[in-house]
């Protein structure tokens, strides 16, 4: 590069992070600037549902550079500081501080925020979400007296939070729309499963039904579902899902749908301006179409092909198997894959025992699988999938097969 | 982590085939450790493992640095050493964590093969969590 560039990157979380440190070490030499609104250095967020509810984690340890800091690679972090305003002719980002910053190349990895219910008593006293650093305090703050906690909402956050909330001794209401916790990611077979887990350690679940409203005087002390019938509690958590944060984007004309729209290459309809992670809506070659990923692993995967983008040279379009964990009382839930519509799952495994291993099967060939307490079969399930391997159901039901074996021809 | 080994005059040690027990721990028979595949074993109350890639026998510690999970119900695949549980990555050779969600690199230890069996130090020369 013979002037050096400069690169502004929006947003503090994972994706951010990687792309600073993948743009740096693959030869971008100009500066770089990291623009967060948050006060923490780029962190962690996956443990903030779990071990740091559970107490056994602090929030001072999640960072990603726990011996360095970002000055070290010549990374300008600058914390607390809103973008409000981007233009892409002047290549400009304006700053909350009325400071702007002058770009080269821009990547927006503003991440997702937890979408907010505001029907009657959703602004009372107790009522939580969870998506930072600061609100993980406050939960665990309002957590350690709680007696009667109503998560509403049974996707991956909810989920966890029932679970962290659950084991500190609470009694805890799991409501949601789907008949099935996690409805959203798991085939039915197997996200009953996970129902039946947080029925074993004594979670109520309160499935097909929707709070319509919270009361209480000053803090929240009942909900009401659908039918009318209230619910005793005196916390509330919230985990409807999360939206892209995408405002900034598209009141610069970016292309905006679901999400910033991305081809394979991180890049948005705006020359040199590029997204990835959680706000991204990409296009995904393999499976030819584009999808949306609320993950850690695509976060750090697509942040660093970014960075190695914007870096110049070159790179492979970005099409990974995605991949994603969730941890639960003492289940680890991992995924692999994106399957399509229209798949047979195969279950490997006693449903009785929670522990199996799902396969997404298209045609024979293997789409996606899941393990739910069989970590140890994971890597291998995963490669299988990677290979879209093509092997006989009965063979992967058979417990005699030794997945791990069965998948080194895959190797 | 590892019990503190105090000076001592290792010159005879050093000529005698069979490496100080005082620093090297006899682990297996090099013929059993098969490539690509991962071997625990105790240390000093800590559990550590031997894993085979190119030829070449490594030993690391078994835990991984991110929560708790047993490296050798993993994965290797080139020389990557693969966490069951969050699918850290940590160099077969170096102990570095090149995947998230890990960020502290595994202790890795010294090897030394002699009469066919497989030595391992019992301080780690990388890595050493009582240097961090
Ligand atoms: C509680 C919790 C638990 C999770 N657990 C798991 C798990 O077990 N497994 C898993 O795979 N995934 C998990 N995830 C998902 C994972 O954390 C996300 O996929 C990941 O954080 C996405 O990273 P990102 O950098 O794309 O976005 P984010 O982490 O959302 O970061 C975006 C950043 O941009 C900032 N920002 C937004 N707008 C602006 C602006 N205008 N100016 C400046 N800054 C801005 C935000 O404040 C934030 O710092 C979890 C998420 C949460 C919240
Ligand atoms: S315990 Fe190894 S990656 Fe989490």
């Amino acid at each position: 590069m013979s002037t050096p560039r400069h690169l502004v990157i929006l947003g503090g979380g994972l994706t951010s992070h990687s792309a600073a440190l993948a743009a740096r070490h693959n030869g971008y030499d100009g500066s770089i600037v990291i623009a967060t609104d948050e006060s923490h250095p780029p962190y962690d967020r996956t443990p903030l549902s779990k071990a740091v509810l559970q107490g056994t984690r602090d929030t001072a340890d999640l960072g990603f550079q726990p011996d360095v800091d970002y000055e070290t690679d010549g990374i300008q972090l600058l914390t607390g500081t809103t973008a409000s305003a981007v233009d892409t002719t002047s290549r400009r980002v304006r700053l909350s501080d009325g400071e702007t910053l002058q770009y080269d190349d821009l990547l927006f990895a503003t991440g997702a925020s937890p979408v907010h219910l505001n029907g009657p008593g959703f602004e009372l006293d107790g009522v939580h979400y969870l998506r930072t650093i600061p609100d993980a305090e406050r939960l665990k703050d309002s957590l350690t007296g709680a007696r009667r906690v109503l998560v509403i909402g049974a996707g991956f956050i909810g989920s966890e939070v029932a679970a962290s909330a659950r084991s500190l001794g609470a009694e805890v209401i799991l409501a949601d729309l789907a008949p099935v916790p996690l409805s959203a990611a798991l085939h039915p077979d197997l996200s009953s499963i996970v129902a039946a887990i947080h029925q074993d350690h004594g979670v109520e679940l309160r499935l097909r039904t929707s709070v319509q409203e919270l009361r209480g005087t000053q803090r929240v002390e009942e909900g009401v579902f659908d039918d009318g019938s209230p619910v005793e509690c005196d916390l509330v958590v919230v985990g409807v899902g999360v939206q892209p944060n995408v405002t900034l984007a598209e009141d610069a004309g970016i292309r905006v749908e679901n999400g910033i729209v991305t081809d394979e290459y991180c890049r948005t309809s705006a020359p040199d301006v590029y997204a990835a992670g959680d706000v991204a809506n990409w296009w995904h070659p393999g499976l030819g179409q584009r999808i949306r990923i609320e993950h850690f692993d695509n976060a750090g995967a697509q942040g660093t092909h970014a960075g190695k983008v914007i870096a110049g040279g070159d790179v492979e379009p970005f099409a990974p198997v995605p991949y994603f964990w969730s941890d639960q009382f003492d289940t680890n839930i991992q995924y692999a894959g994106y399957p399509k519509a229209d798949c047979d799952v195969i279950i490997r495994g006693d449903p009785e025992s929670r522990s199996v291993t799902g396969f997404y099967l298209r045609n024979g060939e293997m789409q996606a699988a899941v393990t739910i307490n069989r970590a140890r079969e994971f890597r291998a399930v995963r490669r299988l999938v990677a290979a879209r391997a093509m092997i006989d159901p009965r063979t992967l039901q058979d417990p005699e097969t030794d997945i791990r074996k069965l998948s080194r021809e895959y190797r | 982590m590892v019990a503190v080994l105090g000076m001592r005059n290792r010159t005879q040690q050093e000529e005698a085939m069979v490496p100080d027990p005082n620093e090297y721990v006899e682990v297996m028979p090099e013929s059993l450790v098969e490539e690509g595949e991962m071997y625990p074993f105790d240390l000093d109350d800590e559990q550590l493992m031997l894993a085979r890639v190119e030829g070449e026998i490594h030993a690391l510690h078994g835990i991984c640095t991110h929560e708790y999970a047993e490296l050798w119900d993993g994965d290797i695949e080139d020389d990557t050493i693969w966490c069951p549980l969050h699918s850290s990555g940590f160099n077969v050779k170096t102990g570095d964590a090149t995947n998230l969600p890990a960020v502290i690199p595994l202790p890795v230890y010294d090897v030394k093969i002699e009469d066919g069996t497989v030595y391992v130090s019992r301080k780690p020369i990388r890595n050493d969590p009582d240097e961090r």
